[in-house]
């Protein structure tokens, strides 16, 4: 038996160099890589992904949802560049400053002067000084005694009719009137319970004075 | 690269509306949400409901707006009133007068003193005043900075009536307090009148000095 199969010296046997001669079209011969010539990347991809419908799913879906968002924006700006002109300002707060006038309809014996209120039903816009006015606290009929420095106290009426005329005469647009006339009525209000609670805290700290000493 | 513009341009459209919405609701911290207060009208006698936000008091002229019995050649007093009005955000009064005691609770004011918990909101004044039933808190509320009022709230409840007042914007409470009686605006009689034999010293209030309580 030869070393032909171990390395290769000696005399091969006959089977082994038939063997050798029908596998030995088959054995590696090193050469150099070269592509085809029709090879190209992207049929590689396209095995895996055939179509462009599969690589995007909700391809459409997104298109409708990006057109939508487009327009609701389109329209939000509209409505936002059509609520600050000041036509359309000046109607909405018309239609805010309408006085409810019918309420005595629906409850007779209340008096009922919401200014704003979205309960009642829209009357006239004369009505809203009148109601304005009806809504006057009592004129002061008393003095109190402690009230000292504040004893020179008039009655509510004339001067409120002096801060009408004085609004009615100023030329202003109904709506401004109205919202004026608003303004003073709440600034009134808040004067007033602010300046109570003050004198309350001023007549106790006066009455715990004389405690302290 | 064609999906990430398109998510880009979605996020775009996402943050530019929802801007827009910010824009279109501005509400101020100090702004109370007293339409709670709503039901009571169905109760009420009387009802005095203001409500002047910042687009309504953009509507006043104020320069048209002039005192007719001030005297002062400088008009001090319309001045004071202008800057008052140059200030405001926004003014909210609800006033309720009933004609019978216990038409509300204080179940009803709760939600508007649950705001005024808020962070900023602190009880300026508070009144008690056991024998006539009534009870006034003011509360202030003060910049970050805390050297200017950004806000009023006065919760006035008493037997038959209930006011609830907030003013927003930049306010003098000083100047407010002078407008009573001025600027033809008249003083309120809502002080009522006291028996003479009234003695103050009896009465008792409470510890903390932002809260008054007079018992009868």
């Amino acid at each position: 038996m030869s070393d032909y199969l171990w390395d290769k010296t000696g005399e091969p046997e006959e089977d082994v160099a038939r063997l050798e001669q029908l596998l030995g079209t088959l054995r590696h011969e090193p050469r150099p890589f070269v592509l085809p010539a029709d090879f190209s990347a992207q049929p590689a991809r396209s095995t895996f992904r055939p179509q462009r419908q599969q690589q995007r799913p909700f391809g459409w879906q997104r298109r409708a949802l990006a057109a939508s968002l487009l327009l609701t924006l389109l329209a939000g700006a509209w409505l936002v560049v059509r609520l600050n002109q000041p036509e359309v300002r000046r109607e909405a707060a018309e239609q805010k400053l309408v006085t409810p006038q019918t309420t005595n309809e629906q409850t007779p014996q209340k008096q009922i002067a919401t200014v704003n209120g979205a309960h009642d039903q829209p009357a006239p816009k004369p009505a809203v000084t009148r109601d304005i006015e009806r809504v006057n606290y009592q004129p002061a009929k008393h003095v109190s005694k402690r009230a000292g420095t504040k004893a020179r106290r008039h009655t509510a009426q004339p001067v409120a009719n002096q801060a009408q005329e004085q609004i009615a005469n100023a030329k202003m647009t109904p709506e401004q009137k109205a919202a004026t006339e608003q303004l003073l009525l709440a600034l009134r209000i808040a004067s007033a319970k602010y300046n109570y609670a003050q004198r309350e805290v001023q007549e106790l700290s006066a009455a715990h004075k004389p405690e302290t000493r | 690269m064609k999906n990430y513009t398109l998510l880009k341009l979605l996020t775009l459209i996402i943050c530019a509306a929802g801007a827009m919405t910010t824009h279109a609701q501005v509400r101020y911290p100090a702004q109370l949400q007293i339409d709670t207060l709503e039901p009571l009208a169905a109760k009420a006698n009387q009802v005095v409901d203001v409500n002047l936000p910042e687009s309504l008091l953009r509507l006043i002229p104020i320069d048209a707006i002039k005192i007719n019995n001030d005297t002062d050649a400088k008009d001090t007093n319309t001045k004071e009133l202008k800057q008052i009005i140059a200030g405001l955000k926004g003014v909210y009064v609800k006033n309720f007068e009933f004609i019978n005691e216990g038409e509300y609770t204080d179940a009803d004011i709760a939600p508007i003193r649950a705001q005024l918990k808020a962070p900023g909101w602190a009880r300026f004044v508070n009144v008690i005043n056991k024998r006539e039933g009534r009870k006034i808190e003011v509360y202030l509320m003060t910049a970050p900075q805390g050297a200017r009022v950004e806000g009023l709230a006065i919760l006035a409840a008493e037997p038959k009536a209930l006011t609830v007042v907030n003013i927003v914007g930049i306010i003098d409470i000083e100047k407010l307090s002078k407008l009573e009686g001025q600027f033809g605006i008249p003083e309120l009689d809502i002080e009522a009148d006291k028996p003479a034999e009234k003695k103050p010293a009896k009465s008792s209030p409470a510890v903390a000095p932002a809260a008054l309580t007079k018992k009868p």
